[in-house]
């Protein structure tokens, strides 16, 4: 009995030293997590700061980064993706996470990592809101960004313009854009007002300020065919066509803004990083979008990519990496170095950002802010953009171009949906 | 005495080792060129045949199953006016910059095969831009063409023209475009065509200066026949390099403003990588195929016989 005891407790803890052994050997295995997003100096020199952070935590894990020009992106990712060899963790559009999580090529968010409710917790609800695909999270949000009034207070005083004040109203707007504007005798554009460079998520955000509902909730499709939406896609093209206070032939709206030609310029905030990269010297402030009348909104479109885990990945590791990238630390220093605004809701009211003459009006932008209804990516720039283009150079009303954008939006809208069946 | 006499082994001698020997002669070509054929069945016959077999079915590339749809793209892309406008666009391009760009070239070619001076600084001149890449030629022209700097529009005005928003117009960006392909390819049909004049007998003009014929005669006599089959090769290539434009209008206007150089190839690209509409894609890609396949037919049954004096 005895003999037997022994030979039973051996045999046990022959077993258990075995287990033992392998889960050693499982946990000192190296992982390596291959990384890809598009690229941009600033933004790699910041992830592969992180990559080292989170390697240094995580010993066993080693993270591969590879940074792909935003033109050949997707050229590369999709085949990687179709032939397996895709990487681990990637970035995509957040419209498109339906799409990808309906294909199977990208796994939810470990719950070991976050919970839907702690993500709901952290984050805004519009940066968010298109990262859910049946009930579960597939990604974290990144590069988030609303559309915000950069002006520069040099061409404001020269104007007779209090640069403490920008324009509160659309109509403000267009005086202050009246008083910068200069011509030669010849009638040439020497100094611009204003520009939306017909750029589509400034125009969508005019017609979410105008309180145009883009979205028929009884089809589930786009729905440009409001007064609202008609109003603000006219209030953008009178710049050009009516009042003229913005040239399509001025050249680039940016590279004008950069050189002290050009008053008031929307765009996205990470613009503050750029313009204090490549124009040192240039004297700006930003300013939250003019309201249509006095005391409307202000709210102005989300635009934002989703850091995404691959369904062939490691779940728990790469959900760790991903969210550490996505963490209120690195957000704060993402906002620091590339301007790209903070999503979770605990930085939003930070002290520092606060008393940040440039940042605290991007906070608030981002906290009135709207996520697009729609998934299909050519709505949140390319359609919109050709709409009011019928509008300025073909001469066409703003209802008749809103019709045409419907159209095409419900195409191309009903496709992304098509694709995002399981 | 040759090699191969001595390796050849006797007919009536070993009869195994004789048809070793035949077999390995006949069978050596086909190894040698067994690497570029399945190479070439690699990158272009398997990838083709995969396309149009994609071209049926509602392709997602990131989905694992696709479903089959049978001619709905085909149906799709007819009906798709989009797709009507790229190829009018395309078609436009390619007769905006075949011929001048042929005629130029073959210019350019007669003028450096006289006896001017600085004739290879005038070949590097205009081999320059063919080295140039793409993206820096972008720069240099977006810049050119710039409303209110651009020298082109210094030009305009100072020969008391209106100044143009030569890419940001419907009406001029094609012209715009079809200036820098022009520009960008006179370079390598110049050297072809200086080669084939290069490669014509000075006997047939001497021949002809006897027979009283001017310049112009030898010109439409000798060297315009003569060079025939190399006309046909340029407009061969050129013709189906122009139907695959693709690069210099991405970069130069991206196909817009409002698709006015919106070309059939960048919208095959849209289509497929923008929109994920692969299947769709594919089967433009074969409509584009089935064209160029016909244009070069339709080239060839009319310029496609030889001339020679001989």
């Amino acid at each position: 009995m005895t003999k037997n005891m022994s030979r039973y407790g051996a045999l046990l803890l022959a077993v258990v030293l075995l287990v033992g052994l392998s889960c050693n050997v499982a946990a000192q295995k190296k992982v390596t997590i291959v990384h890809w997003q598009h690229h941009s100096p600033a933004r790699l020199e910041l992830v592969q700061t992180f990559a080292e952070e989170f390697m240094k935590q995580n010993p066993n894990v080693k993270i591969e980064i590879e940074s792909v020009p935003e033109s050949d992106y997707f050229q590369k990712l999709l085949p990687a993706l179709a032939a397996g060899s895709g990487p681990d963790t990637f970035q995509i559009p957040t419209g498109q996470v339906p799409a990808y999580a309906a294909s199977g090529v990208i796994q939810q968010i470990d719950p070991r990592v976050a919970t839907a409710r702690q993500i709901e917790n952290d984050f805004i609800a519009p940066a968010i809101k298109r990262l859910k695909y049946d009930g579960k999270y597939y990604g974290f949000p990144v590069d988030t960004q609303t559309i915000v009034l950069f002006y520069n207070p040099k061409l404001f005083k020269e104007a007779g313009l209090d640069p403490a004040r920008p324009p509160q109203t659309w109509d403000e707007l267009i005086k202050y854009a009246q008083a910068i504007h200069k011509r030669d005798v010849k009638g040439v554009t020497t100094q611009m007002g204003v520009a939306t460079g017909g750029y589509g998520p400034v125009l969508v955000s005019l017609m979410i300020q105008n309180g145009a509902p883009l979205w028929d909730n009884k089809t589930q499709l786009p729905d440009f065919n409001s007064p609202q939406a008609i109003e603000a896609l006219k209030f953008a093209t009178d710049m050009v066509t009516t009042y003229k206070v913005e040239d399509p032939q001025f050249g680039q709206r940016y590279n004008a803004f950069r050189q002290d030609k050009l008053g008031m310029v929307f765009g996205h905030p990470a613009m503050i990083g750029s313009f204090r990269t490549t124009a040192p010297n240039l004297d700006f402030l930003v300013a939250e979008v003019p309201a249509p009348k006095a005391g409307g909104s202000r709210s102005t479109l989300l635009t934002s990519w989703a850091y995404v885990v691959s369904s062939k990945a490691e779940s728990e590791i790469c959900s760790k990496w991903v969210a550490y990238l996505t963490s209120a630390d690195a957000q704060k220093r993402w906002t620091l170095t590339t301007g790209e605004l903070p999503s979770r809701r605990a930085l939003l009211d930070l002290p520092e950002y606060k008393s940040d003459k440039l940042l605290a009006p991007c906070m608030e932008s981002m906290k009135k802010s709207v996520p697009a209804p729609w998934t299909t990516r050519s709505l949140d720039d390319e359609l919109v953009r050709k709409a009011y283009q019928m509008v300025t150079l073909k001469g066409e009303s703003p209802a008749a171009a809103l019709k045409w954008l419907t159209q095409e939006g419900i195409k191309a809208e009903k496709e992304q949906q098509e694709l995002a069946k399981p | 005495m040759s090699a191969e006499a001595t390796t050849i082994p006797p007919r009536n001698g070993n009869e195994r080792k004789y048809k070793w020997y035949r077999f390995q002669k006949a069978s050596a070509p086909y190894i040698f060129i067994l690497p570029g054929v399945v190479f070439y069945l690699m990158v272009t016959i398997v990838p083709m045949i995969t396309g149009f077999w994609m071209s049926f079915h509602n392709w997602n590339i990131i989905r694992p199953t696709q479903p089959w749809v049978g001619l709905a793209n085909y149906r799709k892309l007819f009906a798709d006016p989009l797709f009507w406008t790229a190829m009018k666009n395309t078609l436009t391009y390619s007769i905006g910059v075949v011929p001048l760009q042929m005629i130029l070239a073959l210019l350019v070619a007669l003028l450096l095969n006289t006896g001017i001076k600085g004739k290879k600084f005038f070949r590097l001149l205009y081999y320059l831009p063919v080295i140039t890449p793409l993206s820096i030629a972008a720069v240099i022209w977006t810049w050119i063409y710039h409303p209110n700097l651009g020298i082109f529009n210094q030009i305009v005005k100072f020969i008391g023209l209106a100044p143009q928003d030569w890419l940001g117009d419907p009406a001029w960006a094609m012209f715009s475009v079809i200036l820098v392909a022009i520009w960008s390819g006179i370079g390598y049909r110049m050297v072809v065509y200086l080669a084939a004049l290069q490669g014509i007998p000075r006997s047939y003009y001497e021949a002809a200066e006897i027979d009283g014929a001017g310049n112009w005669d030898a010109f439409r006599y000798i060297t315009l026949p003569l060079l025939k089959p190399t006309t046909l090769y340029i407009l061969v290539t050129s013709v189906i390099s122009s139907f695959q434009v693709f690069g210099l209008v991405n970069v130069l206007t991206g196909g817009g403003p409002l698709d006015a150089t919106q070309v059939v190839v960048s919208y095959i690209f849209k289509r497929a990588f923008g929109d994920l509409q692969f299947g769709l894609a594919a089967a433009m890609s074969f409509v584009l195929f089935g064209i160029i396949l016909v244009i070069t037919l339709i080239q060839w049954k009319f310029l496609g016989k030889e001339v020679t004096y001989e």
